[in-house]
């Protein structure tokens, strides 16, 4: 408790000197920036390792977790690629987890500082505006959280501020159209939620520009640039070979908020179109009212002005801000029911809690209306204010939205987008909350309005600190990883199993499960059947050796040599045909029935002996369900689908499914109690028939020759003699299936 | 220098002394106990010394007392108590030896077949003998000889001859043994008269594995504070 009120002490002084730095007018701007860096990079520091923990989220340990799958861009959904890849180049030269994670956000929170410093400086402001704007985004959590998740948008919001950068302050070049197809595009792999909300804005102002400035023709290009590049990028996106995972998640959220029911094809068309239709309405209509109808910008700032002039009626200012204060009330309030049961756990049901904590937020917002305010008042309005008003349109749109969204799960929810929208909004909103306080500081005052604001705004700034934080104590937050769990994750065996002591909430789980994922093990049900060799034990933890392991195909006949030639057979499925026929063609094998329900796969230390073969995948054979299920096969399959350690191969979908014309076969080897166990199994019924066929005909009279060492062989069947077998024929109408006439390919072995 | 320099020098001051202060804030102690799997056989055979070493080490706050006793399924083998102190670790030792096999009986498959036959002299298969008679069967059929007593041939190439007043049980065990299991064929028939010319085959075939039976080595492990850690290895046996 000392040491956390010391460390609470020291960063408070630090930053009411950093601010006191930045508010002086006299100092070097180099040492208020290596001022204002060194204590942001303080500050991630302490979120990060602070009170005896290491501070992760849901997103982020889903991301660090990809970094336990090198083919994460084809078996995961991301929402942008250049973090995850960033990431895993960051791990391929270290493979300290913890390490990458906390440097890895010390040094985006760095970027941040020196791109936000030069944005807001492209956009006019002086270098001490562009600092007190960047002190005074410390204020607020949603900056914070912004910064230090390890997330795709935690770059789309960098990316998009030097699109908004080029877009405000460029001319329409073809040098512009370049550099904004180009920042474009690199938005859309960066995060796609930036890459929609920030065309939004882009379109919005872009929109505005034509209808209020005198330059219609050079805002028309500006306007078609961005048009473009948006389309442009999408559907470079939408082609792009690893999108479809996204692409599958959008589609569902679409379907879930229009009530629909379109396919993944159907999306990308219908998007590129109402996106090009939305586009053209917007262009056609603004430059409609441009020419016919144009919009007298000082015929608006009238009433705005009559309305924020506090020199004509003191009633009317104190009306406004009542107005305004409730308006930010209601916004918090509605934000806080939204999310109302997260937060309520979150802050241990304490509304104290929430106020104090939320008191950045209410001070950002405050003096943001007062900056605009001022800025209304005397006319100082920049393009770069204008973006940050129109957030406040997108913010609300995603918060009725929100009201539709699906509930997803309770680890993945849609509950308040409008936070999302907020945290990009701070970023462009902080220019007009510093103009705010600099109308405060004057030579006349300076020291002791300097030395007040100072103090407050380090009182604010480590309540930030401390709302993202998720003190212990206060908040009830355990997204965390242990000292302990990083501990025993990095120096446990590749391919453990792991399995929690005590129980904890479902965030703790997820969190620590995406760690475990990059050493490589995974965490399982306590009550799930154990292996039988518990290596480790630690305060939370058991870690497992699985009993599985994969070993090379020519294991099986040496052991088959040992028991007399017999094996065992264990045929998933309730057609009997397909085991009698894999007992047909392997001899001589004894089949061992599989209860129909529950985990009744026969294979146990007590049942073990002979060499056994698994006939069918995951959906009809309980042991190869089980073997997947430990995580012990190199290669996976499912309907479509076959992942190897190196690549993945995938069939079209079949109309029917007793129709089927091609399939991916598997055939794979692993140790179980020094007993080999032969895993065959395809995409369908007849794509298995043809492994058992493959594997009798070629593979078992060269186990010893050249499969001694196979682990795995992955084909692919095709209907090629318009024959059936009688057992491959699902139905009376099956006309296609396997038979031994057709056509095999090897497409991978390892 | 000007006063933001010394002010910045006492700002980069504090900031290391954050830094320092950070780090030193510590989670809540812990223990592991684990083998060092590069002593864990991956079974064992008998009459032969084993030496496995397992680990504890200590992340406590605080020094440290560990109890500890291996078990060789429930036999306690080796006990003992270590101290200690934050940030080490003990290693322990332990060897144990095993003198006799136990085997567990696994049936694998087994089938009984009941015939009811009468006036059989069926004959399959290429050729039998029995008391100097040769029976062939060749590719003009079966030559049966007359006045032979009744024959049949079951599964499993099992030939006889139905010429017995009395019932009969014959067994045939044919073994395989490998280094895991021994596996065991049982062929068993009971031939009963009911009558003239009448007779019931009980035919059994069994394949029965034995398997030795597998032990477990567990390490209990509990500190001075109550907290109890255990890790164990279920070995196979494997004949000598």
């Amino acid at each position: 408790m000392q040491t956390q009120v010391a460390v609470l002490t020291l960063l408070l002084v630090i930053s009411t000197i950093s601010a006191y730095l930045i508010m002086d007018g006299k100092a070097n701007f180099r040492l208020k920036l290596l001022a204002i860096i060194l204590f942001s990079g303080v500050v991630i520091f302490y979120i990060r390792i602070g009170f005896g923990r290491y501070f992760t989220t849901i997103d982020e340990s889903y991301y660090v977790s990809l970094l336990g799958d090198s083919l994460w861009y084809k078996t995961s959904i991301v929402s942008g690629y250049i973090t995850p890849f960033s990431l895993h180049l960051v791990y391929s030269f270290s493979s300290d987890v913890i390490g990458i994670v906390v440097r890895y956000s010390i040094v985006v929170a760095v970027l941040y500082i020196l791109i936000l410093f030069f944005a807001y400086q492209r956009n006019g402001v002086s270098k001490n505006h562009a600092l007190l704007a960047i002190l005074l985004l410390f204020i607020t959590p949603l900056y914070w959280w912004s910064v230090i998740q390890i997330r795709p948008q935690q770059i789309g919001v960098l990316v998009g501020l030097i699109l908004a950068v080029l877009i405000v302050t460029g001319r329409p070049t073809f040098r512009f159209f370049v550099g904004v197809l180009i920042l474009y595009v690199a938005l859309i792999f960066a995060h796609v939620l930036s890459f929609i909300l920030y065309s939004a804005v882009f379109v919005m102002y872009l929109a505005l520009l034509i209808l209020w400035e005198n330059k219609p023709r050079e805002n028309a290009k500006k306007y078609l640039t961005v048009a473009v590049s948006i389309i442009v990028s999408w559907i470079v996106f939408v082609t792009f070979p690893y999108s479809s995972n996204l692409f599958k998640n959008m589609t569902w959220i679409a379907n879930n908020v229009l009530n629909l029911q379109m396919s993944v094809q159907t999306f990308y068309v219908a998007s590129t179109f109402v996106m090009e239709m939305f586009l053209a309405i917007v262009y056609l209509m603004a430059k409609y009212f441009s020419s016919h109808n144009p919009i007298n910008l000082d015929s608006l700032k009238v009433p705005l002005l009559k309305l924020v002039d506090a020199e004509v009626n003191v009633f009317r200012r104190y009306l406004l801000w009542i107005v305004v204060g409730v308006a930010v009330l209601v916004v918090f309030y509605v934000q806080f029911e939204l999310g109302a049961q997260i937060y309520t756990r979150v802050y241990n049901n304490s509304t104290a809690a929430v106020v104090f904590f939320q008191m950045g937020n209410l001070f950002f917002a405050l003096f943001f209306l007062r900056g605009f305010f001022m800025k209304i008042r005397e006319n100082t309005m920049t393009d770069f204010d204008i973006l940050s008003v129109l957030w406040i349109p997108i913010g609300v749109a995603l918060l009725i939205i929100s009201f539709f969204m699906p509930k997803g799960s309770s680890i993945w929810g849609f509950h308040n987008w409008l936070v999302r929208t907020l945290q990009y909004f701070v970023v462009f909103a902080s220019p007009i909350v510093a103009y705010s306080i600099m109308g405060d500081i004057t030579p006349k005052n300076s020291v002791r309005m300097r030395s007040m604001l100072s103090l407050l705004l380090g009182i604010l700034i480590i309540i930030s600190v401390l709302n993202t934080i998720r003190i212990p104590g206060i908040y009830n937050y355990d997204t965390i990883w242990t000292p302990e769990l990083v501990n025993v994750c990095q120096e446990s065996p590749v391919s453990a199993i792991y399995t929690p002591r005590v129980e904890r909430s479902v965030y703790y789980t997820f969190a620590m499960n995406n760690l475990l994922k990059v050493c490589g093990g995974y965490l399982k049900d306590p009550n799930s059947k154990s292996p039988t060799y518990l290596i480790l034990s630690s305060d939370q933890l058991y870690v497992y050796i699985p009993d599985y392991r994969p070993i090379g195909l020519g294991a099986f006949e040496n052991s088959l040599q040992d028991v007399g030639g017999i094996a065992w057979i264990i045929a998933g499925g309730n057609r009997d045909e397909v085991g009698e026929y894999a007992l047909s063609l392997l001899g001589n094998a004894v089949p061992v029935p599989v209860e129909k329900d529950g985990d009744s796969c026969p294979l146990s230390p007590d049942r073990i002996g002979y060499p056994t073969v698994l006939v069918g995948g995951k959906a009809v054979n309980p042991c190869t369900l089980r073997l997947v299920e430990e995580h012990v096969v190199p290669v996976y399959l499912d309907s479509y689908s076959v992942r190897t350690p190196t690549g993945m191969y995938s069939v079209s979908h079949a109309d029917a499914w007793w129709n089927v014309e091609d399939g991916l076969f598997v055939i794979q080897a692993v140790e179980y109690y020094n007993t080999p166990v032969l895993i065959i199994e395809g995409t369908n019924v007849d794509a298995t028939l043809a492994a058992v066929y493959y594997f009798v005909e070629e593979v078992y009279p060269n186990l010893f020759l050249k499969y001694q060492n196979t682990k795995y062989i992955v084909g692919k069947w095709e209907e090629d003699d318009d024959t059936v077998i009688d057992v491959a024929k699902l139905t009376s109408q099956d006309t296609n299936g396997f038979s031994p006439g057709d056509k095999i390919t090897i497409l991978e072995t390892g | 220098m000007k006063w933001e320099h010394y002010l910045l020098a006492i700002m980069v001051i504090l900031v290391i002394g954050s830094i320092v202060l950070i780090n030193s804030q510590r989670a809540p102690g812990f223990s592991k106990v684990y083998f060092d799997s590069t002593t864990v056989p991956a079974y064992l055979t008998p009459n032969t010394t084993y030496s496995i070493v397992f680990i504890i080490e200590s992340h406590e706050k605080g020094p440290e007392e560990y109890s500890f006793k291996i078990y060789l399924n429930d036999m306690v083998i080796k006990d003992g108590n270590i101290s200690l102190n934050p940030g080490s670790m003990a290693q322990v030792s332990f060897e144990f030896f095993i003198e006799n096999v136990t085997y567990r009986r696994v049936v694998l498959w087994e089938q009984t077949t009941t015939y009811n036959l009468s006036g059989i002299y069926d004959i399959t298969g290429n050729y039998m003998r029995w008391g100097g008679i040769l029976i062939v069967n060749d590719s003009y059929g079966s030559r049966l000889l007359e006045h032979l007593p009744p024959s049949y041939a079951g599964p499993s190439n099992l030939s006889f001859l139905m010429n017995t007043s009395k019932n009969v049980t014959v067994t045939k065990i044919v073994e395989n043994r490998s280094n895991t299991s021994t596996v065991v064929k049982e062929y068993q028939l009971m031939l009963l008269k009911l009558g003239e010319d009448r007779y019931r085959v009980i035919v059994k075939e069994s394949k029965i594995m034995y398997l030795p039976e597998s032990l477990t080595i567990r390490v209990v492990v509990e500190t001075s504070n109550g907290k109890v850690y255990q890790i164990f290895k279920r070995l196979p046996l494997a004949e000598g």
